[in-house]
């Protein structure tokens, strides 16, 4: 129906898809580059306001890196960083897989309230929550460890992974969980053995996400560990790299760059993994 | 979607799962021994004294206060840590170790004695301290200054003096020498102004702006707190002339992004070749010096065209005020006599005298003999900075320091009142009366807890 | 093809006969005890952690609480107090202005992103992924870039827009409380985008082809299609995306705290930084907890509504 020649139909795509879908990746990416190009820039060309921001002009310097792995815990920090999201990012996901099977699937007095009050945590923000948990904290005899924030962080990644599981859950037909169960397991065989398996690009959407979120965390972070060692990477970077009215600007852009990067190998592998368990978990 | 069977599922992803768990179940295992391992160690036999600061503008000065403490803890046999963090947060920090009543022993506090006031019923009394410290060091800049309620609850540490940093050869150039007052500054910004060189002074919420625009409201005659330390006195004649005179500052001399600035933004606008002179410490010329910034255009370092003078007079007064960093002892801390043997250990003179050539004179202690450490005299640029350190007072002058008055300034009262009146949002009556009612408010709040 | 309620799950195995309906009920009967067990875990971690915390949250706001100092019980004063101060009034309307614009250039981009992303065939996987990134960069570090892309002596936008000749001074940014707002919301944008876009492709995946078909042959253009076929059934996943959004963007504290501090003059000060100045700058934490808990009330509702709304929600075959 399109009387058009036929590379003007091979190529329309190109303009209407790819084209306008550039912007985008342009709006998404440029700050990331700019990081990334900072990041090897000298200090005299950073701070010389006539000198073009978009590229290296002067020479690309590893100065910042170096400064990052000798004078500074850096790599300290990383492996902080790397354990504490592990943890807690398992932790959260089987109490929310634990907690997801009988919000989907079971009917009990109480479903509907507790439900709802999962939703309930995300109302009340971290920088109120952080005092009165400071004490608990103190109490349970875990600051200035690690622990601390292994044990705190799943406090904002429970309700996530368990909404996340909740609907992906559903999506999976409940008639193979009966014949299971028809069959003689228990409920939690069959989570184990039968939903699960199904499940498992929900499961590692709600991992990836409570290891981004993880990751990123500042607040608890600062409050909760204070030995140099043991902080986790974005309250080390901060500590060491703004000092009174000076900002280590390559420094800080270096310390992004590495910081980024775990997280952006693990979505380049499970991206597909995260797409999908979206498209369930997303769309009960 | 095809619906498979429990009979379906294949045998080996069963066993696979097994595997999986019993990974998982040993993964967890090791993890549970490394985090364990990354936890600070219990205090068995050893004493162990903590020391919670902030990350200084020059990081060798935490270097040689670590070495310091390292030293006093080997020579008592003490374990001690020192933990740096970021100025920005500590006042989280205090917060929350306050809060649990735990944490460090030894504890930066400020920017600002009001700290003393707020933590009042926290902070262990200091009295013997500060007076064993004071005979060698030539005694306190300015005692008075530095009590809370009569007692010493933290010992004053350091400050950074604020002078005018000025491009000298921007000055020549404009056919200008040896400025002083104010008018001076407002004169030369003007013409700074327009030959693109515009004056920098931060009227926005953040620190220099305080410091500054109270130097200039002193210098008129004005002040926000009386000497009784609860009157407020910003509703004034000599306030409505540091208003007008910032905004003629404002809309004559400087460019209109000093509204937003924060407090390394006049440190930019100077090391960048921008502004002729900014109100600031040294570090904007260390920092140019260390990176070795050129003047835009040319190879000459800016640094050898940066000097300091005194920080300006007005019509009734010089005066200038600046950050008071002060080191305290919390008292729910285990080792209070401990704590106060470091303090008595940093502060004698040599050590002293060390701590303040690692920061290059950045830090300047508030004890007079200090004042005339050689390292003032060592590089040119620095002669005023004694000078600087004696017109000095508290932001709360001529009153006490009280948590109100602190509070006064965390909010940002003062750069907000004169950035609505400079921007023209609000008259000079209404951005006083603005001012007034909001510190009112918090001296109300303040007064019904006592 | 059938619309169902997820109700209509069990009836249809119950009415699948006697041998279902008693596997169902035999199902049913033990279900309870199960069920807690496997709450248990979450629930406690929740308790302690959470529960406990927020009630005494709600006693700071109730009190005249300062840090280290429990104070006494002055009921809804500090709320009242609020009401009349015109920093925090500043703060509500920068608040809604904020979210209510955020919200609005995420949605209409995230939409059209998806709508793309849907329809890309080549490069797939390396332009979802590059349109994911900055959700998953560490906010503290990428808020840091933008204050370094905004500031306006070094500004990158500045450099460009000067080198293009289309000004002739830097733009100030973050000085001028509109730009200052509009830069905040750009940079919440910038983050929160790819969740919308990520989610939404989600649910347009979600769609059977066949209703496009459908529509197509009934002789409906593009436009008619996506406003007729597209838009109600993707309502329920950007009912949930939008409650997640406006939960979050609500609470955003980051962005503004590294960008702005709040300012120029208050104008860009959100709950979350407002509170976090009044409360632990000044030390007054019972005004601090009043100004975050400010909103709780309403959002509750927000919450129950939504829940509601998607609770209800249709699924298909």
């Amino acid at each position: 129906m399109n009387s058009a020649p036929r590379w003007l139909r091979r190529s329309r795509p190109v303009f209407t898809l790819y084209l306008p879908t550039l912007p985008f990746v342009l709006f998404a990416l440029f700050p990331l580059y700019f990081m990334f190009v900072t990041s090897f820039k000298t200090n005299a060309e950073l701070y010389d306001v006539n000198s073009v921001p978009f590229w290296i002009g002067r020479g690309v310097t590893f100065g910042h890196y170096e400064l990052l792995s000798k004078d500074t815990f850096f790599w300290s920090w990383f492996v902080n960083s790397l354990l504490v999201s592990v943890a807690a990012s398992a932790i959260s996901v089987v109490l929310g897989v634990l907690a997801a099977y009988p919000l989907a699937r079971l009917k009990f007095p109480g479903a509907e309230s507790f439900g709802v009050a999962i939703f309930i945590t995300y109302l009340v923000p971290p920088s109120l929550l952080f005092l009165p948990l400071s004490t608990v904290v103190n109490r349970l005899g875990l600051s200035d460890s690690l622990w601390a924030l292994v044990v705190t962080y799943p406090t904002f990644l429970v309700p996530f992974c368990t909404w996340l599981l909740m609907g992906y859950f559903r999506t999976v037909p409940k008639e193979i969980e009966e014949c299971a169960m028809l069959d003689g397991c228990n409920r939690l065989q069959t989570l184990i053995r039968i939903l699960l398996p199904v499940a498992v690009p929900g499961v590692i959407c709600a991992a990836l996400f409570a290891f981004t979120l993880s990751w990123n965390e500042f607040l608890y972070a600062l409050v909760f560990v204070s030995p140099a060692e043991l902080k986790t990477l974005t309250v080390g970077v901060f500590s060491e790299l703004i000092r009174g009215d000076i900002y280590y600007w390559g420094g800080l852009m270096a310390g992004a760059c590495i910081g980024s990067f775990p997280i952006v190998i693990a979505y380049v592998f499970f991206l597909d993994y995260y797409v999908s368990g979206l498209t369930a978990g997303a769309v009960k | 979607m095809a619906r498979p069977s429990a009979a379906s599922i294949p045998e080996s992803s069963r066993v696979s799962r097994r595997q999986f768990l019993g990974a998982a179940a040993g993964g967890a295992a090791g993890l549970g021994g490394i985090l364990a391992a990354g936890r600070a160690p219990a205090v068995a036999q050893t004493k162990e004294l903590t020391f919670l600061t902030i990350a200084s503008f020059v990081p060798e000065t935490d270097k040689e206060l670590k070495r310091q403490l390292d030293e006093w803890g080997a020579k008592n046999k003490v374990k001690v840590r020192l933990d740096i963090i970021a100025h920005l947060q500590l006042v989280t920090k205090k917060a929350a170790e306050v809060q649990a009543r735990s944490g460090h022993d030894l504890t930066a506090l400020g920017a600002g004695l009001g700290d003393a006031d707020l933590y009042f019923d926290h902070l262990v009394d200091l009295n013997d301290v500060a007076a064993d410290v004071a005979p060698k060091n030539g005694g306190w800049l300015n005692e008075n200054d530095y009590l809370i309620r009569g007692k010493w609850k933290l010992l004053p540490w350091w400050m950074p003096p604020f002078p005018m940093a000025v491009r000298t050869d921007l000055l020549e150039q404009i056919g200008e020498k040896n400025p002083d007052t104010w008018e001076d500054w407002l004169r030369i910004g003007k013409k700074g102004k327009a030959i693109g060189h515009p004056l920098g002074i931060a009227i926005g919420q953040t620190g220099d702006a305080n410091t500054t625009l109270l130097s200039i409201l002193w210098s008129y005659g004005g002040s926000y707190v009386g000497k009784d330390g609860s009157t407020i006195t910003i509703n004034s004649k000599q306030t409505r002339q540091a208003l007008d005179f910032v905004k003629r500052l404002y809309t004559e001399a400087m460019d209109p992004e000093v509204v937003a600035w924060d407090d390394a933004s006049n440190n930019r606008c100077l090391n960048a070749g921008k502004c002729i002179a900014i109100h600031n410490p040294i570090s904007a010329y260390e920092s140019a010096k260390k990176d070795k910034v050129t003047i835009p255009g040319k190879t000459r370092e800016i640094a050898e065209v940066i000097d300091h003078v005194n920080t300006p007079k007005g019509p009734v007064d010089r005066r200038t005020t600046t950050g008071y960093w002060c080191v305290g002892i919390w008292n729910f801390s285990k080792n209070v006599e401990l704590a106060k043997d470091f303090l008595r250990y940093h502060f004698q003179p040599e050590n002293q005298a060390r701590w303040v050539e690692a920061g290059h004179g950045f830090n300047l202690p508030f004890l007079a003999n200090l004042t005339k450490h050689p390292v003032y005299k060592s590089d040119r640029q620095y002669r005023f900075i004694p000078e600087v350190a004696k017109v000095t007072v508290p932001p709360s002058w001529p009153g006490p320091t009280t948590a109100a008055s602190q509070q006064v300034l965390d909010l940002y009262i003062i750069p907000n009142m004169f950035a609505q009146h400079a921007t023209g949002k609000m008259t000079a009556d209404q951005a006083v009366a603005w001012a007034e009612k909001e510190m009112q408010e918090i001296y109300a709040g303040r007064r019904r807890k006592t | 093809m059938q619309l169902k309620t997820l109700n209509g799950d069990v009836a249809k195995v119950a009415a699948g006969g006697d041998r279902h309906a008693r596997a169902l009920s035999d199902i049913l009967v033990g279900d309870t005890p199960v069920a807690y067990t496997f709450i248990a875990p979450a629930f406690f971690l929740l308790l302690f952690l959470v529960a406990y915390p927020f009630a005494l949250s709600v006693w700071f706001s109730l009190s005249d609480a300062r840090v280290g100092d429990a104070g006494g019980f002055i009921g809804l004063d500090n709320f009242a107090r609020l009401l009349t101060s015109s920093t925090f009034l500043q703060t509500l309307q920068n608040s809604i202005v904020f979210t209510a614009l955020a919200l609005g250039l995420k949605t209409v981009f995230g939409m059209a992103l998806a709508l793309l992303l849907f329809r890309i065939t080549r490069f797939k996987r390396l332009v979802r992924g590059a349109v994911l990134l900055p959700f998953i960069v560490p906010t503290a570090l990428s808020t840091l870039v933008w204050w370094w892309m905004f500031e306006p002596l070094y500004s990158v936008v500045n450099w460009t827009l000067k080198a293009l000749h289309v000004v002739k001074h830097d733009i100030p940014w973050l000085p001028d409380p509109y730009l200052a707002m509009f830069s905040v919301i750009l940079v919440n944008t910038w983050r929160g985008l790819p969740f919308f876009a990520i989610t939404l492709l989600a649910g347009l995946v979600a769609i059977p082809r066949e209703l496009y078909e459908a529509a197509e042959s009934d002789g409906a253009g593009p436009v008619a299609r996506f406003w007729h076929v597209t838009i109600p059934l993707v309502k329920p996943v950007l009912a949930v995306v939008i409650l997640f959004s406006t939960i979050f963007t609500l609470a955003d504290f980051n962005i503004v705290y590294v960008l702005t501090k709040g300012g120029p003059m208050n104008m860009t000060h959100l709950f979350a930084t407002y509170s976090f100045a009044l409360g632990l700058q000044s030390g007054q934490i019972g005004q601090g907890a009043a100004v975050s808990l400010f909103l709780f009330p309403i959002l509750l509702f927000v919450v129950f509504v939504q829940l509601r709304v998607v609770r209800k929600s249709t699924t298909y075959e």
